[in-house]
């Protein structure tokens, strides 16, 4: 499995553990997503924290679920974003519309 | 300090800077000097010094021909003649001491470079022995002579003029010269013209090193006509990857040296019907690859006439036997593929045994005949057997099962059933299987033959679309083509097949080549999900993207006719240190100018639209065609 989740008060961080650079990986994010959806979670927080890359599959994934928790009333925020995901998100300005949050200071 | 220990310093770091000719070295050189200067050591003794410090070099490094570090030794001796002489003129106050040295003179005559000094008006007033050696001029014959006749030129000639022009300008001229010998033959000459100035900055004397570089010129020019020979082998030994419904076609090619005197081509005769020939010319280089080239241009001209390999194998014997060298020949395999009536026909000459892959086994085909070019007269029968679905033929040249391992042991057919049997295979698995196997087997990762491995996939279309994906490839050292219909094409392997293809070309492990690996992917997908299948329209829009509905659109599309059925033509190039890679989808393209930008406020929060901003991230530069269905990426390493 390429992501695990835990919880962390009203929060379930899933973490993703390898690089989103082909279609299977983007799949199994994909899927991840989807079972936590499913299960009618509403804060989601995306550790980002031990990837290194992500495709644009993998941002679509991310934008997908952005929207569709925040239609029911919950949010997806990522956190622990490495040098080259922060660029990546800076770049494509999605640190706009997604927060980035800090766990530990939670 | 002591003038030996300045004596033994000076010997030190004038033969470090000959190894390495590195500014600190040159800069301790001149302090040593000033300080020997500064020692009232007599001219005489710096130039033996000079002497002894050349003979130390030459005996310590006896590899290293002093010829060869003619360039090196260029500056250093400029250098030393103009701070000893300044030197020598600020302690005498006196210009004349300068050219009176012995120490010029000794220089001079250690030098393998060519020197000559003139005075303000160019007139020469000594040269060294090596300056005669080159240009075949005594230094008597040439004293008071204006220093461009020394070059085969007219004092007023503009070349001329414009060199002491710059000098005027810069105070030093460096470059080549296309100058002239004695007897009027012509050679390139590196010359470097320094000046020598009085107090009041006017220009006494020039000095100019020259050497001679005809051999170099001559190097480099046979480097160019083999670059350009090995041009010519990489367009001759690429096969045509044709597309045929129900065939699959996997090449890999390693020339020995890079240039080799293997080839193959397969040749589409109609949808049911190709034609696979493969052949390996005895030697490599050069002469090898001449004898390839002619052979493919035969076999591509007498394939139009007939496809029976017996027929083909007459003619190419007949034509041959008479344009190779005598001790040469041509081992050779030649296959009808008939779809239609799943049969094959087969000469087989020469060449070490291609097998069909059937069932997780090997079967090893049967020879026919003797190599072609042998004998003038040749009998040559064709054999004939049966084909299956998901037969794989494997074809291979000697470079293959030649290999030789520890104690001497041989690959050979054993070799490659060892390294494919009982496993499930595919042409791309079964190529590169057959590959490790003999590198593995050999222990090293270098081929001492050329190498070709063909791989040729029999599937039915119709049974197949789920189990398996097909495309077409090909692999050599500066290129690899990947080909394949829309439907068939399944982006993490291609994706993955040239990412191992740049991993070892540039020599870098594939797991650090992820930004490559992210622009590929970007790129690959936008070919066919924007170009081939054209679902733009349907990706911009957020609600609809991913549902249900999109994905019955997106499948129905990837098992149409129309869209599925759409090539996808991909290929690598690599050329020192620089990857180009060009996609090409069969889509009506699309205007690079007026897409959405992923960036506009927008579209900031659209799931989609932001490949090709990804994919520029992560190479050096990337072009579109006009039309927009060809994109070309760069990246340097």
């Amino acid at each position: 499995m390429i992501t695990s989740t835990r919880r962390i008060a009203n929060k379930v961080v899933l973490t993703v553990h390898e690089d989103i650079i082909d279609l299977k990986s983007g799949e199994e994010f994909k899927t991840a997503l989807t079972e936590l959806y499913a299960k009618g979670e509403k804060n989601i927080v995306l550790d980002l924290g031990d990837i290194q890359l992500i495709n644009s599959h993998g941002i679509g994934k991310i934008l997908m679920f952005y929207k569709k928790f925040r239609d029911e009333g919950g949010q997806i925020s990522v956190t622990r974003l490495s040098g080259s995901i922060r660029e990546i998100f800076e770049s494509l300005l999605l640190v706009n519309i997604i927060p980035e949050i800090s766990l530990e200071k939670e | 300090m002591p003038k030996s220990d300045l004596a033994a310093a000076f010997t030190k770091f004038f033969s470090e800077y000959l190894l390495h000719p590195e500014e600190e070295a040159l800069v301790r050189i001149a302090e040593i000097g000033r300080n020997l200067v500064e020692t009232g050591i007599p001219p005489e003794e710096i130039g033996e010094l000079f002497e002894t410090a050349l003979k130390y070099y030459a005996e310590k490094f006896p590899d290293v021909r002093l010829s060869e570090t003619a360039g090196k030794i260029s500056v250093p001796l400029v250098e030393m003649l103009i701070a000893y002489g300044l030197a020598f003129r600020q302690q005498n106050e006196q210009q004349q001491v300068y050219e009176k040295t012995r120490l010029a003179s000794k220089i001079m005559e250690n030098s393998p470079d060519g020197i000559w000094m003139a005075d303000s008006k160019r007139r020469i007033q000594t040269v060294n022995p090596a300056f005669s050696r080159i240009t075949a001029y005594e230094s008597a014959e040439v004293m008071g002579k204006n220093v461009a006749v020394l070059h085969g030129l007219s004092p007023d000639d503009i070349v001329m003029e414009k060199i002491w022009e710059i000098i005027r300008k810069d105070g030093i001229w460096k470059g080549e010269l296309a100058s002239r010998r004695k007897n009027g033959e012509v050679y390139p000459a590196l010359l470097r013209i320094n000046t020598i100035r009085d107090h009041n900055e006017n220009i006494v004397n020039y000095i100019g090193v020259l050497s001679d570089i005809s051999e170099k010129h001559k190097e480099e020019n046979i480097r160019l006509e083999l670059d350009r020979a090995k041009e010519i082998y990489n367009l001759v030994v690429q096969p045509r990857l044709p597309e045929i419904t129900g065939i699959e076609i996997n090449a890999k090619c390693i020339p020995a040296e890079n240039i080799g005197g293997d080839i193959m081509e397969i040749i589409k005769i109609n949808e049911k019907k190709l034609v696979v020939f493969l052949a390996d010319i005895t030697g490599h280089g050069v002469s090898a690859a001449m004898t390839a080239n002619t052979l493919k241009m035969l076999f591509r001209e007498i394939s139009e006439s007939t496809v029976e390999p017996s027929k083909i194998f007459r003619y190419l014997n007949n034509v041959m036997y008479n344009n190779i060298l005598p001790d040469d020949m041509i081992a050779a395999f030649c296959s009808c593929i008939d779809l239609e009536n799943m049969e094959m026909n087969y000469c087989l000459n020469g060449l070490p045994n291609p097998f069909i892959f059937r069932d997780q086994k090997v079967h090893f085909l049967k020879p026919t005949g003797y190599p072609l070019g042998v004998f003038k007269e040749m009998e040559n029968k064709c054999l004939h057997i049966p084909l299956f679905q998901k037969d794989l033929l494997v074809l291979y040249t000697d470079g293959i099962s030649e290999v030789r391992g520890e104690g001497g042991r041989v690959f050979g057919n054993q070799g490659i059933e060892n390294s494919v049997s009982d496993k499930k295979h595919n042409s791309r698995t079964i190529v590169e299987d057959i590959f490790r196997g003999a590198e593995n087997f050999q222990q090293k990762n270098y081929f001492s033959d050329d190498i070709i491995i063909l791989a040729i996939n029999i599937y039915d279309e119709n049974t197949s679309f789920h189990e398996a994906r097909h495309t077409n490839t090909y692999r050599f050292p500066t290129k690899s083509v990947c080909k394949g219909k829309t439907k068939f094409l399944f982006i993490d392997e291609v994706v993955g097949f040239f990412l191992n293809y740049i991993s070892e070309t540039v020599r870098i492990a594939a797991e650090n080549l992820g930004g490559m690996k992210i622009a590929l992917f970007e790129l690959l997908l936008n070919a066919i999900e924007h170009g081939n299948l054209e679902m733009t329209q349907y990706k911009n829009d957020p609600d609809f993207y991913d549902s249900e509905e999109y994905w019955k659109i997106f499948n129905e599309r990837m098992n149409s006719e129309t869209y599925g059925n759409r090539q996808i033509n991909i290929e690598c190039n690599h050329n020192k240190g620089e990857v180009e890679i060009i996609i090409e989808d069969s889509g009506p393209g699309f205007d690079v100018e007026t897409a959405d930008s992923p960036l506009r406020e927008e579209n900031v929060s659209k799931p989609s639209g932001r490949g090709i901003a990804l994919a520029k991230m992560n190479v050096d530069r990337l072009l579109y065609n006009a039309k927009g269905n060809t994109v070309r990426l760069i990246k340097q390493f």
